[in-house]
């Protein structure tokens, strides 16, 4: 019975247990429940993934409904992979965020952050497993609107107009979408993707379509803040509390970069956007322009949560550089990284998120002697930073080593110079951290000789995904396994959805129905 | 101006230009999303977005139409029904966008309590607000 609906678990099981964890009230309760929860997605997700590496694709047809007619949700390779680090990271932020929420939030709001939390991972796995456009779009939102009531439970006002920011980007991304994947379907008559890319082969240089292609590329490069759209990013990262940062900065970005790989490869195919339309180059362009400018900017900011935000910015610009490389080494760059980005940045905002707890500020001159008072937050601090950068034996040197390879494998030094190039930056912006941590004195006050470490409850999520980070970087196999096999299935899929016009046939079907 | 009626009775070809000038207009003269951008007021930024989100509706629900269709109920001697899937979408989407409002109005009523204005250039101004 389990087995049958394993599929919808991970969206169904937090999605009835957010407001559960409202009705429970108090703090501690809901905590509990909501990590418990996450937990158990997590296992859910862990089993869905061995599922696809073993049998491929699992369809699930939502209330029996049979695609295309019903909402389908598909798990294969590429959605288990990424589903498996959001919900390792939604547990381990949950874990963490008992202490650091009793900081930042006001006690009265406790239940609710949890009850947002939860909305948002639900929001986040059905945006994965979905197979519908349609869908797409209403967990896109449910997930986005749980994250602006989440930036704005921070205690400083500042987070609220970080929030409103975040929103109106945020609609307007949400918006474009909608009206995408409106043009896709007055031309095709369809919203299951597998259909549209079957049905959209006949359709080749439509301009209904093309517009539809311009609309969600545009939505989603909102959605995963791609360079110029960024701005609502740094902000919303800055003020809203630290564990709601470490959830989203790990996690929201990712889903939505997967959303752009969904669309690219499943729905309008590699020769449309790629050859057709030439979005290879633009996506290059901007990930690169990404990469130097917000790393740039992370360099003169004074406040470390803000430059950890826009170290993101430019993290997520290697994510597209891979995809726009237009390969499968490329493309499997991107995927590895979104899962190596996602435990880099979640440990550095913890360990950011431990200091703010303690020191009650996040500004570069708090950071002052910390080395000494918080050795194993700043030492988590240092190894996450190192990761960032990317020397060799952390995660984050398997991603930067595949991502130069695939750009090399195309004789394309210019880029493989210019990722090389961009880790020079985190080298400054990741060593002012350090330098102010290490080598600057503590100063001489009473409350910072007040200054101890953090409980075990913050520290041992922070410290599983330093030790993953380090793992990652020794024992490649599981990483690159599921990445290779996600990567190769996508080019696959697309080339297999033209031979495959069965599921096209059948939804003639449902339109004559409709229409005589 | 309702979409719906003005685009009865073309087809779908017909209708493709239409559109593409109908979303033109959204993004210049009489456009909403221009409000989103250039309005200054939290409230009136809103109200931008949900006429945006509106006009989105009516692009959905004049692609239902199908020429000749009657409402989509099984009727005896009716051959021809609009599509109904598009309106069931835009139910579903009409419930995302009340709650996108619901949100932004209830953030707007907290920023009003913690800033004292809902002016976007007056809050900016203030100094710990740089980011």
């Amino acid at each position: 019975m389990l087995e049958q609906h394993l599929a919808a678990l991970p969206i169904i099981l937090p999605l009835i247990a957010a407001p559960i964890a409202l009705i429970l009230g108090r703090s501690v309760l809901s905590w509990g429940f909501a990590t418990l929860v996450s937990g158990l997605a997590f296992i859910f997700s862990w089993q869905l993934l061995a599922a696809a590496l073993s049998d491929g694709v699992l369809s699930y047809a939502v209330g029996g409904w049979a695609p295309p007619w019903g909402i389908e949700l598909r798990v294969d390779v590429a959605n288990a992979f990424v589903l498996l680090a959001v919900t390792a990271i939604s547990t381990l932020v949950l874990v963490y965020s008992k202490d650091s929420i009793e900081k930042e939030v006001k006690v009265a709001n406790h239940s609710l952050f949890y009850t947002a939390h939860l909305l948002c991972l639900a929001g986040l796995s059905g945006i994965l497993i979905t197979g519908d456009a349609f869908n797409l779009f209403v967990f896109l939102e449910v997930s986005s609107l749980a994250t602006y009531a989440l930036v704005s439970l921070a205690s400083d006002r500042r987070c609220l107009t970080a929030a409103f920011r975040y929103l109106v980007m945020g609609t307007i991304g949400a918006t474009f979408i909608l009206i995408g994947v409106g043009l896709l379907y007055m031309k095709t008559g369809t919203l299951n993707m597998l259909d549209l890319a079957v049905r959209m082969d006949a359709y080749e240089s439509s301009r209904t379509i093309n517009t539809g292609l311009a609309f969600i590329m545009v939505g989603v490069s909102l959605k995963l803040a791609l360079f110029p759209l960024h701005m609502w990013l740094p902000p919303a990262y800055t003020h809203a509390p630290s564990a709601v940062t470490a959830f989203l900065a790990s996690t929201a970005t990712k889903v939505a970069v997967y959303v752009m790989i969904r669309f690219i490869f499943t729905v309008f195919g590699i020769d449309h956007v790629f050859v057709d339309m030439g979005m290879g180059l633009i996506l290059m362009v901007l990930a690169v322009v990404a990469i130097f400018q917000c790393s740039y900017s992370a360099t003169v900011q004074s406040n470390v949560k803000s430059i950890l935000a826009y170290s993101s910015v430019a993290q997520i610009g290697y994510m597209i550089l891979g995809l726009s490389l237009v390969s499968v080494a490329g493309l499997m760059a991107g995927m590895i990284h979104i899962f190596n980005h996602a435990l880099m940045k979640g440990a550095l905002f913890m360990a950011v998120g431990a200091v703010f707890y303690r020191v009650g500020s996040v500004d570069i001159k708090a950071f002052a002697g910390l080395g000494k008072r918080m050795p194993l937050t700043m030492a988590a601090f240092t190894i996450a930073g190192l990761s960032i950068i990317g020397v060799p034996l952390t995660a984050g040197f398997v991603s930067k080593w595949y991502l130069v390879t695939a750009a090399l494998e195309q004789d394309n030094w210019l880029v493989a110079a210019l990722v090389l190039l961009g880790s020079l930056f985190a080298v400054v912006y990741i060593g002012r951290v350090i330098e102010a941590a290490y080598f600057q004195k503590l100063p001489d006050s009473q409350g910072s000789k007040n200054i101890k470490e953090v409980s075990w409850l913050m520290l041992a999520p922070m410290w599983a995904l330093v030790i993953a980070n380090v793992y990652f970087g020794i024992d490649t196999s599981l990483t690159t396994e599921a990445a290779n096999s996600a990567a190769e299935w996508l080019f696959q899929a697309d080339a297999m959805s033209v031979s495959n016009t069965q599921e096209g046939q059948m939804s003639d079907v449902v339109v004559q129905e409709v229409s005589s | 101006m309702p979409l719906a009626v003005r685009l009865r009775g073309q087809t779908s070809s017909e209708l493709y230009p239409r559109l593409l000038q109908l979303l033109d207009r959204r993004f210049s003269d009489d456009g909403r999303f221009y409000i989103v951008i250039s309005a200054n007021n939290l409230v009136k930024k809103i109200v931008g977005l949900n006429v945006f989100q509106t006009s989105v509706f009516m692009l959905y629900i004049s692609m239902g139409k199908v020429t000749g269709g009657t409402a989509p109920i099984v009727v005896e001697g009716v051959t021809q029904y609009s599509n109904p899937l598009p309106h069931v979408l835009i139910l579903t989407a009409i419930v995302v966008g009340v709650a996108t409002t619901a949100v932004g109005l209830s953030l707007i009523v907290r920023i009003k309590r913690a800033y004292g204005t809902v002016e976007e250039n007056e809050f900016d101004n203030k100094k710990d607000d740089a980011i």
